[in-house]
């Protein structure tokens, strides 16, 4: 709730009653009648009225009437009257309205059409003829709330065709209210006498578009062709009349006066009814709407085949994709997300079944929407497309497959890879069995490596040449074990490939393996790979899991051998990942290697910014090393500096703390109480009770003191102090954040006040002081409003700087000097 | 550094710099109770927004006859955003970028809110349009934007305390009404709103933009739910609870408004009081007014509940919640533990898992509930993916928003209703069907509030 804003008490008060009002006893009611008689001022009686609202009974009507009257109590008696239950209410309010004029009368006319106050009817009848316009306006309004044969035939008989202007309008208002009403009551062709005069004469197309509305809802069955005829024809409100009514007349009937009209009807109106039949969701319009999806116009067709998978079943499925695959842009996704949607009947075997007449270009399309749609019953059908020698069927059931094959078709993928005829085919279907693969793993699902295994171990050349890859997503023991007798295979390509499988490998297991690789003797190309895969492996693989230890330890035995300057950096980005300080040290050693400096310090500022809330020290003094070289990029520079600037920051808090309080006085708030001396300042020391304040709670937060944990409360102060030691005499910065405000006294003096109601900040108050040497008493007042109390205190040089050799204590003596 | 015995802590010294040995810094990362789903959630199945290619401007321009005129009513912060752009609408450049739509007007009681906006507005269609072009204009009083012919809609972003009975106004006279939340401050007004939009025939469309926007994390957290992907519904946290209206209080010292403040308008149907220097947007509100419907709107599309509301309502720990006829009770506080939530969201907590939701994230326990997209055979709801674009639409086909008024009627119930009990602080009864407290006056009181005459509707 810090955003809270403090409101006035006594604003509080009147918003909130202080009790429930159920059961609240007559003498209460009895008292605010007498306030509203005596002659307290207006405030006072304004608060009974609001008071009144909640408690007042039958007994309070007679005192809140008299003053319904009155100019200046007028809104505040009725604000009671308007919802008081009971007969005596209404009462008051009626006869009150010949007693008064202008505004006070119009806002009786409205608590009466509140109330719809149905023997009001008659008095506001003769209002409609009042020479005051307002009065006459709110009249003809109230009567279409209130209703009831009166209130129409008042409305009727003050209306004129011809007229125009505010009161006309009020009374088609309150015509309107009143034919609704017949609605509503199945009244329907009196309801219709009146919508049909008031379209016919109406001035204005708003007019005209509610009545035309009304008269199709109360015309039956004939209600639909009304509308119909009104969406087909050029009068703007009656069509945009007709289209909003459209999507409440239910029934099959008027679905298919709607769809009728589509191929009759202009652009606009078409994309209208689309939309309209697509949220009616009725399924018989769905030829009618499927041939709007052929429409010259791309809008309209963009309606369509929105509609379409709404509405659509699996006879619309091989529209949908011949439009994917020729449309573009908007049309083109509309089409591909109309196909997953589709949800009426049984889409996938009419999805598959399209294939046999699909036009090459369609095809895949088709394959598409199966992958994205998750059904598994059309695998069997996939699986035999994937071998089919047409390029583009078998590439796309391949990828159908890459999205839908569970652990159980591994096997079959593994055999069409083995089958395979070219290399494309072998290919896709290696990358349709690795994507399957990645995608169980990711689910948490197990895959099955029995199959791949053999393959890979045993297979014709070119599978194990292409499956080897495959094997570096997974972590299973046989496929370990495979790729470590691939590595030692007869065959050079095999070598290599499995080679490469090795350097691309999620298996932790294999780090020992990669390791020794990349210390191995040999092609320069192949060892920076391997120092690229252990670099990954052993920091950046989210599957992984290695100690800081482990980690520093793989990195260690790559910079034990001679390394190019590209394998050094390698190793730099991966140190730059571990939290450690061991880390930061190997990398700050790099820094005096020219080749690499730039990265070494790279890494430097990442670890260090890592460290900086366990290591800070040692933190610093690697950024302290690294903007020791000013000749290095500028960019580089400035992160150190900011990271090291970030570090001094969170540092040299004061968490050390005395606490004495709550003090409070009733009636005054927390800013009040800013100035009000309690006893730690007034030097009462023996009346105060110091007690230590403890540490935050939450760790991450031991820069700030939590006084709302501690005391609680709201509207009140606590007092804190320390005891801080300077070397020598010095000038200081003292920054401070508080919730809410905070006065400080250094030394005896006061140094800072803000008497704020704020969040906390740390370091939005800064106040340059002088520190004596020795030791230097700090009291702080924080003053609490509602919600958080809290406050932090840092000492800094001005610049943001340490200040060297600074020390708290509770108590000058604490150190037992 | 170990917390030491208070003793020897109190004879110690602390060294302040440079050791920084002071106390314990270990950063403990914040517990996530709720794994994170994946990033692209369904980006496989993004849909485009459904504009026509009309309305983006197919070889550039649209004809003035053509484009949608507004009004905009309440050009503060939050009306600002919607009409010139800002970080929180999503919508580079506001209403006034928009090839489709026109801005005539912009009201305010402000002086420098309304000029400065409209200027705005004429600045840039000089750079877009040259000389030739009809410009926006300023008014003070929001009846005269309401009596132009030439405007076919109004947005309004006034003070929460004009929302319902300015958009019942607007239906009066023929506007299509986009309102931003909460739809109203009374339960009473609400219904008055509803039936002047429902007579008029008018779109409407509420400011509760979570159904349309946030990437489609709220509909899609929505869908899930009312596919079963939790088991059965059985409690939702709201992150808030209910929220209403006070009369403030009427005589004090008075001061004189200045000449660039319309106070009388800017107090419209609440009580007379001098002029204080406040004209802020919610300073009548009493709890979650403000930020309280984006909650109840997703608690109640996740409920499926947009036709009705609860039938009990209780307060715990100081906080209003309800139960729907269904059995679902709404907690309006957060789910303990859970930080995913708070940004206009909710926790939901069924047989089988629990989903939470906010503009920020969608998650779920077990975590693989909401990573698997939408199924063809799951619930589909409403999709719109542009709240300003939905609305803009609709009023061109009339078809129902995304949130008409009869969902906000709704969804602004559910959080005035707590709003009672958080007040009367007893136990409740309410008929949904009927709109009211069954045999209790003391309640039914609260469904009202007197207007300052002359507003009514």
């Amino acid at each position: 709730m810090k955003r809270f804003f403090p409101l006035a008490i006594s604003l509080l008060a009147l918003a909130l009653p202080p009790q429930p009002a159920q059961g609240a006893d007559p003498a209460e009611e009895d008292q605010q009648i007498a306030i509203l008689q005596s002659s307290r001022p207006l405030a006072d009686k304004d608060a009974a009225c609001a008071r009144l609202k909640w408690i007042g009974t039958a007994h309070c009507v007679p005192a809140l009437a008299a003053l319904v009257v009155d100019d200046q109590l007028s809104h505040s008696a009725r604000y009671a009257l308007e919802s008081l239950p009971g007969p005596e209410a209404e009462a008051a309010l009626l006869q009150a309205l010949p007693k008064t004029a202008g505004s006070k009368q119009i806002g009786i006319i409205n608590s009466l059409a509140v109330r719809r106050d149905i023997k009001a009817a008659p008095a506001l009848g003769g209002l409609l003829s009042d020479a005051d316009a307002g009065v006459a306006r709110a009249a003809a309004m109230a009567l279409g709330r209130i209703g009831g044969p009166q209130a129409l035939e008042a409305l009727q008989t003050a209306w004129s065709d011809t007229a125009s202007g505010a009161l006309h309008e009020a009374e088609v208002d309150g015509l309107l209210a009143c034919a609704n009403q017949l609605l509503t009551e199945g009244r329907d062709s009196a309801a219709l006498k009146i919508f049909q005069r008031l379209y016919d004469t109406g001035k204005n197309d708003g007019t005209r578009h509610a009545a035309f509305r009304g008269v199709i809802l109360a015309s039956g069955r004939r209600g639909i062709s009304l509308m119909a005829g009104a969406i087909a024809g050029n009068d703007g409100a009656s069509q945009g009349a007709a289209l909003q009514v459209a999507a409440k007349i239910e029934g099959s009937d008027a679905t298919r006066a709607l769809a009728d009209l589509l191929p009759k009807v202009k652009v606009a109106a078409q994309i209208a009814l689309l939309e309209c039949l697509d949220q009616r969701a009725d399924p018989s319009a769905l030829a009618a709407v499927a041939q709007m999806a052929g429409s010259p116009d791309p809008d309209v067709r963009l309606a369509a085949i929105k509609a379409l998978g709404d509405l659509g079943d699996g006879s619309v499925a091989g529209l949908l994709a011949q439009q994917a695959a020729s449309a573009i842009g908007a049309e083109k996704s509309a089409a591909r997300l109309a196909l997953l949607d589709l949800r009426r009947g049984q889409v996938t075997p009419a999805l598959l079944e399209s294939f046999a007449t699909a036009a090459p270009a369609v095809k895949p399309e088709l394959i598409r929407a199966i992958g994205g749609r998750g059904d598994m019953s059309a695998i069997p059908r996939l699986l035999e497309l994937a071998r089919s020698q047409d390029d583009g069927l078998r590439s796309s059931s391949l990828q159908a497959l890459a999205l839908l094959a569970g652990p159980a078709q591994l096997p079959d993928l593994v055999q069409l890879v083995v089958q395979a005829t070219t290399d494309d085919a072998r290919s896709e279907a290696a990358d349709a069995l690795n994507s399957a693969c990645q995608r169980i793993q990711s689910r948490g699902g197990h895959c099955d490596v029995e199959e791949l295994v053999k393959a890979v171990r045993t297979g014709p050349l070119e599978a194990r040449l292409a499956l080897l890859p495959v094997c570096s997503g997974l972590a299973e023991a046989p496929v370990r074990d495979a790729l470590r007798a691939a590595m030692e295979d007869s065959e050079a390509r095999v070598r290599e490939a499995a080679f490469r499988a090795l350097c691309d490998t999620r298996d932790g297991e294999l780090l020992p393996d990669l390791l020794k690789a990349a210390g191995g003797a040999g092609d320069e190309k192949m060892r920076v790979l391997a120092v690229r895969g252990c670099v990954r492996l052993a920091t950046q693989e989210e599957g992984v899991k290695l100690s800081n230890d482990q980690k520093l330890a793989a990195l260690k035995t790559i910079l034990d051998k001679p390394l190019e300057t590209s394998e050094k950096r390698l190793v730099l980005s991966g140190l730059g990942a571990i939290p450690d300080t061991q880390a930061l040290a190997l990398a700050a050693a790099m820094l005096d290697d020219p080749s690499v400096k730039a990265e070494a310090a790279q890494s430097v500022v990442q670890i260090a910014n890592a460290l900086a809330a366990t290591r800070p020290e040692e933190a610093v003094a690697a950024l302290t090393k690294v903007l020791a070289d000013h000749d290095a990029d500028p960019a580089i520079l400035s992160s150190a500096e900011e990271a090291r600037k970030k570090i001094w920051k969170m540092s040299g808090f004061v968490t050390l703390w005395q606490v004495a309080g709550p003090y409070e006085q009733q009636g005054k708030d927390f800013s009040a109480l800013f100035d009000i001396p309690f006893a730690p300042e007034t030097g009462d020391a023996a009346s105060v009770h110091w007690r230590d304040l403890p540490a935050s709670a939450n760790p991450a937060e031991s820069w700030k003191m939590d006084l709302l944990q501690a005391l609680g409360g709201q509207q009140r102060v606590a007092y804190a102090r320390t005891w801080i030691n300077s070397p020598k005499e010095q000038n200081v910065r003292l920054e401070i954040g508080s919730d809410d405000g905070v006065k400080v006294w250094l030394n005896g003096l006061v140094v800072h006040a803000n008497n704020a109601s704020r969040a906390l900040q740390a370091g939005s108050d800064e106040v340059d002081v002088t520190l004596n040497q020795g030791w230097n008493p700090l009291l702080l007042k924080v003053t609490q409003n509602t919600a958080g109390w809290e406050f932090c205190v840092r000492f800094a040089q001005p610049s943001g700087e340490p200040v060297a050799g600074l020390r708290a204590a509770l108590g000058p003596d604490a150190a037992g000097r | 550094m170990p917390l030491l015995p208070l003793d020897e802590y109190r004879r110690m010294e602390v060294r302040l710099w440079p050791d920084f040995n002071m106390s314990t810094r270990n950063i403990i990362g914040r517990r996530k109770f709720l794994r994170q789903t994946g990033a692209a959630l369904g980006a496989a199945l993004a849909v485009p927004t459904f504009i026509p290619a009309s309305a983006l401007g197919r070889g550039g321009a649209i004809a003035p006859s053509e484009r949608i005129t507004m009004g905009f009513i309440g050009v503060g912060g939050q009306g600002t955003g919607h009409l010139l752009g800002g970080a929180w609408t999503y919508l580079t450049g506001g209403y006034t970028a928009r090839k489709d739509v026109q801005v005539l007007a912009t009201c305010d009681v402000r002086r420098e809110r309304r000029e400065f906006t409209c200027q705005k507005v004429n600045d840039h269609y000089r750079e877009v349009y040259g000389e030739k072009f009809t410009p926006c204009k300023t008014y003070t009083d929001f009846r005269q934007v309401l009596d132009r012919a030439d405007i076919d809609a109004v947005l309004i972003a006034t003070p929460a305390h004009w929302h319902a009975t300015m958009a019942a106004m607007a239906a009066q006279a023929g506007k299509d009404i986009y309102c931003e939340k909460p739809s109203a401050v009374t339960i009473g007004e609400s219904q008055q709103m509803l039936a002047a939009v429902q007579r008029y025939g008018r779109v409407y469309q509420a400011g509760t933009q979570q159904r349309s926007e946030y990437g489609g994390k709220f509909r899609t957290a929505c869908e899930f739910i009312r596919s079963g992907r939790i088991g059965k519904l059985q409690s939702i946290y709201a992150y808030r609870d209910g929220g209403g209206i006070f009369w403030p209080p009427r005589f004090g010292p008075s001061r004189p408004a200045p000449d660039s403040v319309d106070w009388d308008l800017y107090l419209g149907p609440m009580p007379w009081f001098p002029y204080d220097g406040n004209v802020g947007a919610h300073r009548f509100d009493i709890g979650e007014l403000n930020w309280g419907q984006h909650h109840y709107d997703i608690v109640q599309w996740a409920a499926d509940a947009d036709n009705t509301g609860p039938v009990e309502l209780f307060m715990e720990e100081d906080r209003s919640c309800y139960k729907y006829a269904s059995g679902v009770v709404v907690y309006g506080k957060p789910y303990p533990g859970e930080p995913v939530g708070g940004d206009g969201g909710a926790c939901f907590v069924g047989t089988g898992g629990r989903i939470a939701v906010d503009r920020d994230n969608l998650v779920s326990d077990p975590p693989d509930i909401v990573q698997e997209p939408l199924r063809p055979n799951e619930v589909h709801l409403y999709h719109s993916n542009s709240h300003s674009g939905n609305f803009l639409e609709c009023v061109r086909t009339r078809q129902p928003t995304i949130c008409p008024a009869e969902v906000a009627l709704r969804s602004s119930s559910a959080l005035l209703l707590g709003g009672v009990v958080k007040q009367l602080k007893r136990p409740l009864k309410w008929d949904p069907a009927a709109q009211r407290f069954p045999d209790d006056d003391e309640a039914n009181r609260l469904l009202s509030f007197g207007r300052r005459p002359p507003w009514n509707v």
